[in-house]
């Protein structure tokens, strides 16, 4: 008996006494004249679930949130849904759960500019990769965001289309040793790669 | 008509030096959406006297936001006229849609096209805007500038109605002034000095109006009223406007 009370105090404490991760997203906003506005950006966020702590200061275009890091939201979602709400994302800063910190400076797309966002899974292994992978894909004249996943092995990408296509980026990839969806890295290339970004290239 | 004249340029001197940031405006419209996939039910009652009599008209608007640049909207009134039975009057079907956005901090600047369709619904009482029992067809563009120092609405349109000559050029214009620092969550106290213009331009007649407006929201709920009186009017003495009274109340979903 007691030490079945032991074993439920113990899960019981360590269900509610763990903490969730949280993610601290800061986003600069353009276009919010008016209070109304403002509420208009809010209930476009209010409605994510994991989202918490929404503030907006109307003088500075500043939009703030915590979200719960399990779910990882991608600061490149976040310019879609404040873009969803009829406003322009300038620029977004988020701070992890595990301190480490993202920014990116969003261009912007209305007027004659076209932006595209699309995804292609990039086979790789770490944040090794990870690093080489966006660095490749953002050296591709057009494109102004890259963001890949480890654990899909997709990457987020946002380009101009009137200077360059998806298959271009997947060229520019395979020139570093990752495989792509549609396109393979040379033997030669992948062996470069070091021991840990070795992936399994049967997946 | 000279006091009249310079009553509109001393106002529009004291407006022009002091303007904030504001709601949306009461009798004038805005260029402000506020984001795909919401809704605004409002209500805007008018209390109308002419020289024919006095017309009630109190229309349920309902407005929906499919994506963040566009709008449509249907507006339902029940209309009264001299303390007689009510009736529906003309349904209206709106249209609107968002073809230049400029955003800086804290401010920008939207042009909107706006079309509005009138079906003859109501009886025939002729009276614009209550009850014309006639299709009416109406093109403009409402061009905006608001930040949160201050903000000018305009509105410049046609609205045609076949077979008739009381066809109609329209031009609106509003400034808002808050009377509380803007601030999030809303709760805000706002003036509104409105001027509508309607030119006949087949019998070649015209009014300017001037409406004077006071406004309260708080989060998602808004009330607001005005009073509206012709500064200029050269229209049929018969059917002339004394004064209206609009109040109303909005809630955004």
């Amino acid at each position: 008996m007691k030490n079945s009370i032991i074993i439920i105090v113990t899960i019981l404490f360590t269900v509610f006494g763990a903490k969730a991760q949280i993610d601290h997203f800061t986003i600069q906003v353009d276009g919010l004249g008016c209070a109304f506005c403002a509420y208009g950006l809010e209930k476009k966020f209010e409605k994510m679930e994991g989202i918490s702590k929404i503030k907006i200061n109307l003088e500075n275009g500043i939009l703030d949130f915590d979200f719960v890091s399990e779910k990882s939201l991608s600061l490149i979602d976040v310019k879609l849904k404040v873009e969803s709400a009829g406003y322009t994302p300038i620029k977004g800063d988020v701070t992890r759960s595990n301190k480490e910190v993202e920014s990116l400076v969003y261009k912007e797309i209305f007027g004659t500019q076209p932006q595209i966002e699309n995804t292609i899974f990039v086979n790789g292994n770490c944040e090794m990769c990870k690093s080489r992978i966006e660095k490749i894909a953002l050296s591709v004249a057009g494109v102004s965001n890259a963001d890949w996943d480890m654990t899909t092995k997709i990457l987020k990408l946002v380009f101009d289309n009137t200077k360059t296509n998806l298959e271009s980026i997947e060229k520019a990839i395979v020139t570093i040793g990752h495989d792509t969806a549609n396109l393979k890295s040379i033997d030669s290339t992948y062996n470069t790669l070091h021991t840990c970004c070795k992936y399994d290239r049967t997946k | 008509m000279k006091n009249n004249i310079y009553m509109l340029v001393l106002l529009l001197c004291s407006v022009i030096t002091q303007l904030f940031a504001q709601g949306p405006p009461i009798t004038a419209d805005k260029p402000i959406m506020l984001g795909a996939k919401r809704m605004v039910i409002k209500t805007l009652t008018e209390v109308r006297t002419t020289e024919k009599g006095t017309y009630t008209r109190v229309p349920i608007m309902a407005h929906y936001l499919p994506t963040s640049n566009s709008l449509i909207a249907i507006h339902l009134p029940l209309v009264y006229a001299n303390g007689g039975n009510s009736s529906l009057g003309d349904v209206q079907v709106l249209g609107k849609y968002q073809f230049y956005r400029k955003d800086k901090t804290a401010k920008t600047f939207r042009m909107v096209l706006k079309a509005l369709e009138t079906l003859p619904t109501g009886g025939n009482w002729d009276v614009s805007d209550i009850s014309y029992g006639k299709f009416q067809s109406y093109l403009g563009v409402v061009v905006g500038y608001e930040s949160i120092k201050y903000g000018v609405s305009n509105e410049i349109g046609y609205n045609v109605i076949p077979d008739n000559e009381f066809d109609e050029f329209r031009y609106r214009l509003g400034f808002g002034l808050p009377l509380l620092k803007p601030i999030y969550p809303v709760k805000q106290i706002n003036l509104f000095f409105e001027y509508t213009s309607n030119w006949m331009t087949e019998i070649n007649q015209y009014e300017l109006l001037y409406a004077q407006g006071i406004q309260y929201a708080i989060k998602q709920l808004t009330f607001e009223a005005a009073y509206q009186w012709p500064l200029v009017q050269t229209i049929n003495e018969k059917v002339q406007r004394k004064h209206s009274v609009f109040l109303g109340t909005r809630y955004v979903f």
